[in-house]
């Protein structure tokens, strides 16, 4: 009896999936829908290529890191799209993938070498100098922070993107603003985040930029319970309006693009596997648009990241993204 | 099965009866007619009848579990009957709760006292229905309240102490000027001298005097016959839900009470040999205990037991009995002098080596020290032996060996239920008595501390306690016995010694002493000192 | 034998469990309801993706290992009236301790790496416990402060080290793997998942700590020190000595749950290995009612819920409900005299 039950339902959930004629499975990592941030930014991706195009957009959250393999597994047996999100999962998807040919793979953040898998790399140091910059341009105690969650090496992109900016601020301009920095140790606990956050306010800095997912919630909610003249720093996604007035600007990289144009791929017959990164060049990362404290901040700061961001762009200022690159990380002469 | 039946032949004799047709309750102040009440599994009272008469003073005696408090507990509504009727000064009323029995001029002094510790008598005694003056408490009338009732009724307390540095007698005096103060005409006193020193249990019969010289009628349980003796005009006797006599008291005594409430012939005071007395066993020298808050509890005492001998230790509950007998068995850390057990000093080893060594103890309080209630009975006989070769194979225990030996405990010393598997805290408090003493004499002990052994227990459980702790005695156990219970310490003891404030005031042996010498010691007066008065 | 069993088992120690199942099952279909979704779809599908397939009954077994003994761990603490929340610090310290011993096995052959490995887990979950025994006995510490401080201290000590002395190559927080020696055999493998032997050392340890808590002098000691410290100490029975001891066991079992996942599962030290599985334990020995068997029903409860929970995910119900389901079981099974007054409500009914 129960191995009928079973079948039937095995071909329910079969048949539900047959009829749209793409059908994607996105699965998150622990952090989770509701992060308002790398997840969230992911779905928007997912359910902008539903609104598009012929897709059925479904989700599996995962509960806690073992739960990655047979979630890819179980999303990979009844989709043909998997959308896999966070460097954690890059050895489980290692597993799975394989095992799935005739399934593809968007894989944002980490690198997995299979023909069916479609990595996305950022360059999340461009972004996260860009509010070094602006961060040490607007510090009012010399002191800012970093929370991070895990330092994996897209959160390590972060860091040193941060750190030089707030570098190449104190050599251009003659100052010496200090950068705190510490780790949570996870993406999804906000009550660390803010709790790192605090101490990190009460040594002495006014502005903390969180690469910590959910974790960096905490950040957020930290600098808005200390009130006038703290602010944080959003990551991923634009999270300005999370706290206004208090989110001074958000490191933005857009999944959702990332997430968007894989879809797209598969759509047009035009998946292909491999890696692709981007860039502040193609508007894969950068900063929020500063919606409630664009008025807070000195035309002239502005103007020199508009300066420093056409830079970047063009190539003449190379931001480092791992720790030798930016122990080597020379400050270029730049004319405002 | 005659015996079964006899005592109901015995007490419709002299019944003190009306009967049932005529219906003219008006000289009662309280009748309970044909009151049946079921728990789950028991019933507990059995169409039982009550009649007391107004003005009088009523006992209403059993056993443990007889009956007594849940037939109370329906006069005063804390629980409902399923069938029967209560008569109040003749008049059918129903009481559902407790604002129903103080409506019809009920009052209860329960065994627990229901006092706030940190307020004063006055603000205990109105609780619940303060005098006001405008919004505000009007203290000053309440006082002049109490202390007219005090007057009136001989209660003599401080209205403005608070109760947590008051004796117990003087609390239990609160409770009372607390149902007075409600209006009680009828007062119901459950077990109230379980708590109370000799003295104090005179003070309260004292009083219990007054209160019906002034027309108040009391109903007062108990399982003491001497107080019945002493204090009762009529009594009630239940036992296993239904009631086996009402009697005058004048016209009964103590045996046949007792026999009313048991069933069967008891002795009131163990019958025992002339000891025979062997080798000093176990002593101690210039002994000095603290209490828990620091204070010094126990200030010197010495004492000495010999085999084949019980050494009865009297006292007031609280002048160093505690400590003393904790600070023996290990329980507690001595702060100066020496405990010496078969002339090797064991002030300073563990209660685990003196166990090992022969020493028993029957400790006070049964629940905190004596059982794991939570235990079934055969992991509650090895509590102390669970490590013998008998017990234990190294690391496993003997299963069917511990089971082995508790079956045999529990027909040994008639436990009830007899099941080993029930949890000690499912067996009633005579019952977990048996388990602990039956457990500690398995042991086979060479001296043995005994404190409060029969303490709450009703007198079938006190007989077979005390018979075993004499065949103990007999058979070359020093025993040393700690009792409130001067009629225990009397009955049961070769030699007495009497406690007060951590000093021994002097030793008697029970034949050459009486209540009042001894009652003079508990208070603080020194034997030789009595002795030279009297000379 | 049976109706021993039987009589020892059809009492609250199970019905409370078995209704607060039944009911939170219940309520959960409500909300569902309430939210627009099918039911039985929905626990059709939990069903599916709990059992109904080999890759699923693999990944429900593995779920269970590490929460059968965080099960245990918590358990055997509560048995000895100790409340060990930190579970998760031992299962921690255990886990990064195998590592480290495991990756250095590989000059060892398996009999000797396996066992090694394993008792060198247990021992450091045990030492770590203990800490939190000896402050208790030795300075009035209660535990449920202190292990919870000790949990802290072990996610920043592993932090530390696969940040920095023990870190794989390549930038990750994360150990290098162990030796292939000290690795438990796979008994299967469907796709990207295996079965590790690792659910037989889980059921090994039920067997063991039921025969400590029922069949021997120490689980009788440490049971008297549990239910009641006067009487223990009364009986010669030394609460120091058996407050430390009961902590090192459960830490012992707690630092097995993290040897596993290194030894069985990920075959290194991870990040957030630890995950919520200490915390696990505590609703888990609830459930089981402190009582081994019951434990490894309890593990295995929630586990098939978790697991299946993704399948449900995938009939479009939200993870939520599972989460809401096993709160809803918590809650009753804590608040047992609620339903045993269900219980009774019902006989009394039949009785009338």
């Amino acid at each position: 009896m129960k191995k009928y039950i079973v079948a039937f339902l095995g071909l329910v959930l079969v048949l539900g999936t047959m009829g749209a004629a793409i059908s994607v499975f996105f699965v998150t990592d622990t952090g989770g829908l509701g992060d308002k941030s790398f997840n969230d930014s992911a779905w928007a991706g997912v359910e902008m290529a539903a609104k598009k195009y012929n897709v059925t957009a479904n989700v599996i959250q995962s509960y806690e890191q073992a739960d990655y393999i047979p979630n890819l597994t179980a999303a990979a047996q009844v989709s043909d799209v998997v959308v896999a999100v966070g460097f954690m999962m890059q050895d489980a998807l290692a597993k799975v993938a394989p095992q799935f040919p005739n399934t593809k793979f968007i894989f944002i953040d980490g690198v997995v070498k299979s023909p069916n898998v479609e990595n996305f790399l950022f360059t999340e140091q461009e972004g996260a100098f860009l509010v070094g910059y602006l961060a040490a341009g607007m510090t009012k105690t010399g002191k800012v922070g970093f929370v991070g969650g895990i330092p994996i090496p897209p959160v390590l992109r972060y860091q040193y993107g941060y750190e030089s900016g707030v570098e190449t601020y104190n050599v251009l301009n003659g100052t010496n603003v200090q950068v705190l920095s510490g780790y949570v140790g996870s993406f999804d606990d906000p009550a660390s985040g803010k709790s790192m956050t605090n101490s990190q306010f009460s040594e002495g800095s006014d502005i903390v930029f969180a690469a910590a997912g959910l974790s960096g919630l905490g950040t957020i909610e930290a600098a808005k319970d200390a009130g006038k003249g703290h602010f944080a720093i959003g990551v991923d996604q634009d999270q300005d309006y999370l706290a206004p007035g208090y989110v001074l600007t958000s490191a933005m990289k857009r999944v959702n693009i990332a997430v968007f144009d894989g879809i797209k791929s598969v759509v047009e017959g035009t998946f292909k596997g491999g890696t692709i990164t981007l860039s502040l060049k193609d508007n894969g990362v950068g900063m929020s648009p500063m919606t409630y404290t664009k008025q807070l901040v000195p035309k002239t700061l502005l103007h020199q990241i508009d300066v420093l961001k056409k830079a970047i762009i063009d190539g003449s200022l190379v931001v480092p993204n791992t720790k030798e690159k930016f122990q080597a990380f020379q400050v270029p002469q730049i004319q405002f | 099965m005659v015996g079964e039946i006899f005592p109901y032949l015995f007490v419709f004799e002299r019944m003190v009866f009306v009967e049932k047709g005529k219906k003219d309750y008006s000289d009662y102040a309280v009748v309970m007619e044909q009151i049946v009440k079921k728990f789950p599994g028991v019933l507990a009272n059995d169409h039982v009848d009550l009649f007391v008469k107004r003005g009088e003073i009523h006992a209403l005696v059993g056993e443990n579990g007889a009956g007594k408090t849940t037939l109370m507990s329906q006069l005063y509504g804390l629980i409902n009957p399923n069938s029967g009727k209560i008569y109040i000064n003749g008049v059918e009323t129903k009481i559902k709760n407790p604002n129903d029995a103080i409506t019809a001029k009920i009052g209860m002094v329960h065994q627990h006292f229901m006092l706030v510790d940190r307020l004063s008598v006055v603000e205990n005694v109105v609780l619940g229905m303060e005098p006001s003056r405008g919004p505000f408490f009007a203290i000053d009338k309440a006082r002049d309240q109490i202390k007219k009732l005090s007057k009136r009724f001989g209660l003599y307390v401080e209205p403005n102490a608070i109760i947590e540095d008051l004796p117990v007698g003087s609390q239990q005096r609160v409770e009372i000027i607390k149902v007075l103060y409600r209006g009680a005409e009828i007062l119901v006193l459950d077990e109230p001298t379980a708590v109370l020193t000799p003295q104090e249990t005179e003070e309260l019969f004292k009083i219990l005097r007054t209160l019906k010289s002034q027309g108040k009628t009391i109903i007062f349980i108990t399982h003491k016959l001497h107080e019945i003796m002493a204090v009762t005009d009529s009594v009630t006797v239940m036992r296993l839900g239904k009631v086996t006599g009402i009697v005058k008291t004048s016209e009964t005594n103590s045996r046949e009470l007792a026999r009313m409430m048991v069933g069967r012939d008891v002795l009131l005071r163990v019958e025992k040999d002339k000891a025979k007395v062997g080798t000093e066993i176990f002593k101690v020298e210039d002994l000095h205990v603290k209490e828990n808050r620091g204070i010094e509890a126990v200030k010197g005492v010495n004492l000495s037991v010999r085999r084949g001998e019980i050494v009865g230790v009297a006292g007031v509950a609280g002048n160093g009995q505690t400590e003393l007998v904790e600070a023996i068995t290990g329980l507690r850390k001595v702060e100066e002098g020496h405990v010496i057990f078969k002339k090797t000093n064991i002030t300073n080893i563990s209660p685990k080596r003196r166990r090992e060594m022969g020493m028993g103890h029957i400790p006070e309080d049964r629940l905190k020290h004596g059982l794991v209630t939570s235990f079934p009975l055969y992991y509650n006989f090895i509590l102390g032996r669970h490590d013998s070769p008998q017990f234990c194979d190294g690391s496993f225990l003997k299963m069917p060996e511990i089971k082995r030996s508790s079956e045999e405990l529990v027909k040994r010393f008639d436990v009830r239920p007899p099941s080993i598997d029930i949890l000690g805290a499912n067996l009633s408090g005579g019952n977990q008595q048996k388990v602990i003493i039956a457990r500690e004499f398995s042991f086979n002990p060479d001296f043995m501390a005994v404190a409060q052994p029969t303490r709450g227990l009703d007198i079938g459980a006190i007989e077979f306690i005390h018979k075993t702790i004499i065949s103990m005695r007999d058979k070359g156990v020093g025993i040393l016995l700690v009792s409130m219970e001067l009629e225990e310490i009397f009955s049961l003891s070769d030699r007495i010694l009497v406690m007060y404030e951590g000093q021994i005031m002097g030793e008697v042996t029970p034949d050459a002493t009486s209540t009042e010498e001894i009652g003079l010691m508990m208070a603080g007066h020194r034997l030789e000192d009595l002795r030279a008065q009297e000379a | 034998m049976v109706s021993r069993l039987k009589k020892f088992y059809m009492n609250d120690k199970i019905i409370v469990p078995v209704i607060a199942v039944v009911v939170s099952l219940f309520i959960a279909a409500i909300v569902m309801l309430l939210i627009g979704k099918n039911p039985f779809i929905a626990y059709g599908a939990l069903i599916y993706g709990a059992f109904g397939t080999e890759g699923a009954l693999i990944n429900n077994i593995m779920k269970a290992t590490p929460l059968i003994l965080t099960g245990l761990a918590v358990g055997f603490g509560f048995r000895a009236g100790l409340f060990n929340i930190g579970a998760n610090g031992q299962l921690i310290i255990g886990a990064l301790l195998a590592t480290y011993v495991g990756a250095h096995m590989s000059t060892f052959p398996f009999y000797l790496s396996i066992p090694l490995t394993l008792a060198v887990g247990m021992v450091g979950g045990a030492l770590w416990a203990a800490i939190a025994g000896w402050l208790k006995v030795a300075r009035g510490a209660h535990e449920v402060i202190t292990t919870i401080m000790l949990n802290y201290v072990a996610v920043f000590i592993a932090n530390f080290v696969v940040n920095g002395p023990f870190q794989a190559p390549g930038g990750v927080p994360k150990s290098p793997e162990i030796a292939y020696s000290a690795r438990f055999p796979d008994l299967l493998t469907t796709g990207a998942t295996w079965l590790s032997a690792g659910i037989f050392v889980a059921l090994a340890a039920v067997a063991v700590v039921y025969v400590i808590i029922e069949k021997t002098k120490t689980g009788y000691e440490v049971k008297a020190v549990g239910l009641n410290p006067y009487a223990a100490e009364y009986g010669g029975i030394s609460i120091s000595k058996n407050t430390i001891l009961a902590m090192a066991i459960s830490g012992a079992l707690a630092g097995l749950a993290g040897t596993m996942q290194v030894m069985g599962v990920y075959y290194r030290y991870l990040g957030s290995l630890g995950g919520g599985m200490g915390f696990d334990g505590i609703t888990i020995a609830l459930i089981g009612q402190n009582d081994p068997i019951g434990i490894a029903f309890a593990a295995f409860l929630i586990s098939s819920i978790r697991t299946g929970s993704n399948q449900m995910q995938i009939a479009g119900v939200s993870k939520n409900i599972v989460i809401i389901i096993q709160g809803i079981i918590i809650f009753l099974v804590a608040a047992n005299r609620l339903v045993k007054s269900l219980m009774f409500w019902k006989k009394g009914a039949e009785e009338a």
